[in-house]
């Protein structure tokens, strides 16, 4: 099944508003889709409604062919879905090593028993999760700050580290929020061609981003919402 | 007097390694899971009646020591799963799971004075004797209080370095939202550290009993001293625990003998006060970039 994300009839409403009207959308595998919208134009209620932050008033939403409607976070998260905010969130007191390794947490064997005796099944997980992370760091130019705590580097590292993580995590879709917002001209090169490189392998993103000329130049969809709605939907035609 | 000064270092360690025990679990659990467990010393004082119970019942050392780490295990789950993860849910904030862990401790300890009374109850077959090095005597009781100490303290050791549990409890230290956005099971988590600090509790309990018996209020005074450890040290570092409840219980010791017992909760007081007057965030804690801290 190409589709990894379908959204029918997508509602919410609370408190006589409606910020999510009617939204029905999907997303093929490996694509960029970019959402464009004026502040309150419903994109963050979206996000909240697909990732279980918020549960929807009406519609459903499918996810790898199975519905994951009003599942809660962690429940979506095991399901391959991440979300990463306009703030880089990483562990700060821990090292961008450390950060990397936790990202891949629960895809390791963790029964109690293994986690008392490792067996040698873990012990060759925990070797293919070091080497996995070692690659990540190096595939992006970011070995030297892997013994760094993650607290220490700057905003934008700390972006790029996030998104090693996603990497990491075995992350099918991503759901980012403005991702070059604060960055530098030279990080938001590094970061798009992260976002491009990961999607060629692996991974499909939503992007909400305010700074359309940089969305639209590495995105393969383009939806613009309005008052809760989806006004346009346009196939860029790079796929 | 050197031989009192070394004799006084000698007991602070021996005595700063079974309270460390009880501040290892309060700080990971404190650290972990941000619920400040006065209930902790609940925990320590129904293992160590369990123990002395189960000895008074001739269970034996073994059959008791079990008896009560499994009192106390169950009673740390229990904590966890009927009032601090209820409230978490229901995002009550920090004073609420504050007020709730003490009102644990006083129905526990309150239970335990009901259906034991008061008075302070020491153990039938007590340990004796003493092994003299130089000046300094060892008893016996402390040569197993030490032993034990390092064992266990080797042990959880052992657990964090050959365990993924440790860097995942450091990292829902850190930050349970995201731990929880990248699939780990904070639950879990918080489960483990409950389970790891309620051991403790209860070994430091039994190693306690052995010396000095068991009352029902015994068990508040070493939770608060493990409390101000835990604010202190806010790094999730057991050997920074162990270190710093050895460098305080010397700094107890030293106080008591100079001036006089009622000074020990004084000085514990009076360090974290200026303390946290000077470094609100602990003097053992994390240099992160100020403007992203």
């Amino acid at each position: 099944m190409n589709e990894i994300l379908r959204i029918e009839n997508l509602n919410k409403s609370f408190d006589g508003v409606t910020p999510v009207k009617d939204v029905s959308f999907s997303v093929k595998r490996q694509n960029i889709v970019l959402i464009t919208g004026e502040n309150g134009a419903g994109k963050t209620t979206l996000f909240n409604l697909v990732t279980g932050l918020e549960k929807p008033t009406k519609g459903k939403v499918h996810y790898d062919g199975h519905e994951i409607t009003g599942k809660s976070v962690l429940e979506i998260a095991k399901h391959g879905i991440i979300r990463l905010y306009q703030q880089p969130r990483l562990f700060k007191n821990l090292s961008v090593w450390e950060n990397l390794v936790s990202a891949a947490h629960e895809n390791a064997g963790n029964s109690f028993l293994n986690l008392v005796f490792r067996n040698r099944s873990v012990r060759s997980e925990d070797q293919k999760l070091k080497k996995k992370a070692i690659d990540l760091l190096r595939k992006f130019g970011l070995e030297e700050l892997g013994d760094q705590t993650a607290g220490e580097l700057s905003y934008g590292q700390q972006k790029l580290i996030s998104f090693c993580m996603i990497a990491m995590n075995g992350t099918k879709l991503a759901l980012l929020d403005e991702p070059f917002a604060g960055l530098n001209p030279q990080t938001i090169d590094r970061l798009s061609d992260m976002i491009v490189k990961m999607r060629d392998e692996e991974m499909t993103f939503v992007i909400i981003e305010h700074n359309l000329t940089r969305g639209l130049m590495i995105a393969d969809h383009h939806i613009e919402m309005k008052d809760g709605r989806i006004k346009t939907l346009n196939d860029l035609g790079k796929k | 007097m050197t031989g009192i000064v070394a004799q006084i270092c000698l007991n602070s360690v021996v005595a700063g390694l079974t309270v460390s025990l009880v501040a290892i679990g309060f700080t990971y659990i404190f650290r972990v899971t941000r619920v400040f467990h006065l209930a902790h010393g609940a925990v320590y004082i129904a293992g160590a009646f369990s123990f002395w119970w189960a000895l008074s019942q001739s269970l034996g050392w073994v059959g008791s020591a079990a008896m009560a780490l499994s009192v106390a295990t169950i009673l740390g789950y229990i904590f966890e799963k009927t009032v601090y993860s209820p409230l978490r849910r229901n995002q009550t904030n920090q004073s609420i799971s504050l007020i709730a862990s003490m009102g644990l401790y006083v129905v526990i300890v309150n239970a335990l004075a009901l259906l034991f009374g008061n008075d302070n109850k020491t153990i039938l077959d007590p340990v004796t004797g003493t092994i003299e090095i130089g000046s300094i005597i060892l008893t016996r009781v402390q040569l197993i209080q030490t032993v034990v100490g390092i064992t266990t303290i080797a042990a959880f050791f052992l657990y964090l370095k050959f365990t993924k549990s440790n860097l995942a409890m450091r990292a829902v230290s850190d930050n349970e939202t995201i731990s929880k956005a990248y699939g780990i099971n904070t639950e879990k988590e918080r489960t483990r550290v409950f389970i790891a600090g309620s051991i403790l509790a209860c070994i430091a309990a039994i190693l306690r009993t052995i010396e000095v018996g068991v009352d029902p209020h015994a068990g508040m005074g070493i939770t608060l001293t493990a409390a101000v450890i835990a604010i202190l040290v806010s790094r999730l570092n057991a050997l920074l625990v162990i270190a710093f409840t050895i460098v305080l219980t010397l700094l107890q010791n030293t106080v008591e003998w100079f001036l006089d017992a009622q000074w020990r909760d004084g000085i514990t007081f009076l360090i974290l006060l200026v303390a946290i007057l000077f470094r609100t965030e602990g003097i053992i804690s994390y240099n992160l970039r100020k403007d992203r801290a």
